[in-house]
């Protein structure tokens, strides 16, 4: 089993307490999570947000396979901040010297808490996007507002994004074929994955030209209201969470800024 | 055959596709064969049988979950896909996933620069590549400005012009007209006397017929004939059960008394001929 898969859904289909909540709670569920990694610095705070989401997402019978792929995905970009952030911050005591360079202590634990923070609030929006379909997640966005022209722009973007990634492989293996060998330091790869980029988009542009002819012969834009299949709708348990959730929030945000909650790198709170 | 002769084999080889739904699929079940010098062979089965999944076996671009695919000496697994396009040219399914340079005579050239060719030769080779499929009045247009039957043949002649051993080619008359097709044909068996190799993956039976000397059918991943065509489409209960169909020039050559012609007949210049000598000479007389 060789080839990396050719795309990602980050969506699990299912019926868990979090599937059949409507798509906008949890889009508030993921604003607000969201405010208080960005609020918090406290490394034991944001371990325990991350700790908690994996177990609801747990709960809700998302695949932990896929929550491995996350974390295989985010992996890189988390070790490239930690190791990057000395680099900056110069605060605290030297740890090592490495001639111009001094790594402190406190540097090392500010990049951490960056990186739990980045995680923390990717697997927040794992919450909404892993549980939640495209039909549904679009729907919530055009019950909040959005034009149902663009809604349907969106649920094609989205749906296209599995799509554009296994054009993509297919073309890199094409051009193998051809003679290409990526190699050589990061500029000299990127100059040799240009007949890649090229091809994909052309053989995307392709496609989208097809679907957009789809698209009129099925007379789409011809009419400006459209009816809808099965709409969400807000259900008792959905406005609980909503103000339950909401409550918990504005605490939770009242104590971190008056109150010092979680503004201490390690204090345990 | 003396293993000398040998240009690439399939010893083994077993594939299953890493899929996040659903049970694990076996595009490829135990496959074994061997692919000698000046074959022209064609490739078929049932769509999704493994077909393509077996062709990218051929130059490393998939390696096997079990067994092992050599190309010359040199095992898939110890070596890159784009080092192997020398020896083994794939042309894949649609053509737009290869093309990307403003002229059809670059695209012919592209894949020259991978091979230490002199410029005169590069040149050389690529003029020569653009004749073989007729493509030297268009040499200097975009390629994206042609239908699907000249895109087509225009990916052909850049893997033909890298001028490898084994040449690979997944489903290469979709979209070419009768006559574009007997020029590829043409080619194919110009390049094949040349001591070459051909692997022709095609859905159209007669196709087949009239130009392969060896079949290979697959089933489910398994390799479940390998010989002369005379022979593959003689087994009718074998092609019932995968699906395939019989090519009218071998139903007609079986239904015929032997006498007239020789019932493993499949291909129709082979049928003409011996027609013209039997019946025709009887009629004269
Ligand atoms: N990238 C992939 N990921 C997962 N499964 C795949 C992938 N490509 C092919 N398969 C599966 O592997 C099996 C063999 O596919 P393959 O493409 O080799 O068939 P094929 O004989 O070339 O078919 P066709 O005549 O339609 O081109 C099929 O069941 C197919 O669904
Ligand atoms: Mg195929």
């Amino acid at each position: 089993m060789s080839v990396a898969r050719a795309s990602f859904d980050f969506y699990a289909p299912g019926s868990s307490w979090l599937h059949r909540r409507d798509p906008r709670v949890k889009l508030g569920i993921v604003i607000g999570g969201s405010a208080l990694a960005l609020l918090w610095i406290n490394i034991w705070l944001l371990l325990s947000v991350l700790l908690l989401v994996h177990l609801v997402l747990w709960l809700a019978g998302y695949p932990l396979a896929n929550l491995w792929t996350v974390w295989r995905t985010i992996g890189p970009l988390l070790i490239v901040v930690i190791l990057v952030w000395p680099l900056f911050d110069r605060s605290g005591t030297a740890l090592v010297t490495l001639g111009p360079i001094e790594i402190t202590g406190m540097a090392l634990l500010r990049g951490t808490v960056t990186a739990a923070r980045l995680a923390a609030v990717s697997f927040v929006f794992l919450l909404w996007i892993g549980t939640t379909s495209v039909r549904e997640l679009v729907r919530g966005f055009v019950r909040l507002g959005l034009p149902d022209a663009w809604g349907m722009s969106l649920t094609i973007g989205l749906r296209f994004i599995p799509t554009f990634a296994g054009i993509f492989q297919t073309v890199t293996d094409a051009q193998k074929s051809r003679g290409l060998v990526l190699e050589g330091n990061f500029i000299e790869r990127g100059r040799l994955m240009l007949p890649i980029l090229v091809s994909s988009l052309v053989t995307a542009l392709r496609a989208s030209e097809q679907l957009a002819m789809t698209l009129e012969s099925r007379a789409f834009g011809a009419t400006k209201r459209r009816t809808v299949l099965r709409d969400i709708q807000m259900t008792a348990a959905d406005w609980m969470t909503l103000i339950v959730g909401a409550a918990v929030v504005a605490t939770l945000v009242y104590l971190s800024l008056w109150h010092g909650f979680g503004q201490s790198l390690t204090a345990p709170f | 055959m003396s293993q000398a002769e040998s240009l690439v084999v399939v010893d083994g080889v077993s594939f299953s596709y890493d899929r996040q739904d659903g049970p694990i699929q076996t595009a490829l079940d135990d496959v074994s064969l061997t692919i000698r010098r000046g074959e022209l062979i064609g490739l078929v089965g049932q769509n999704g049988s493994g077909k393509s999944t077996l062709a990218r076996h051929l130059n490393g671009l998939l390696l096997p979950d079990a067994g092992r695919v050599l190309v010359g000496d040199v095992d898939t697994r110890e070596t890159e896909p784009g080092r192997l396009a020398g020896t083994v040219g794939y042309v894949f399914q649609n053509p737009d996933h290869a093309l990307f340079l403003p002229t059809v005579r670059e695209e012919i050239a592209y894949g020259l620069q991978f091979q230490a060719l002199d410029e005169s030769e590069a040149a050389a080779r690529a003029s020569t590549a653009l004749a073989a499929f007729g493509l030297t009045q268009v040499a200097d247009k975009h390629p994206a400005s042609f239908g699907r039957g000249t895109r087509r043949l225009i990916v052909l002649a850049a893997a033909y012009a890298m001028a490898p051993a084994l040449l690979v080619l997944d489903e290469p008359t979709g979209g070419l007209d009768y006559r574009l097709t007997s020029r590829l044909v043409e080619t194919l068996r110009a390049y094949i006397a040349a001591g070459n190799s051909v692997v022709l993956i095609s859905h159209d039976m007669q196709l087949v017929a009239n130009t392969c000397d060896r079949v290979l059918a697959l089933s489910d991943g398994r390799l479940i004939a390998d010989g002369p065509p005379g022979r593959l489409f003689r087994d009718r209960d074998m092609l019932a059960s995968t699906g395939l169909n019989v090519p009218d020039v071998a139903r007609i050559a079986q239904a015929l008394p032997e006498t007239l012609v020789d019932p493993d007949t499949v291909a129709i210049d082979d049928f003409v001929e011996q027609f013209q000598r039997t019946v025709m000479k009887r009629e004269l007389r």
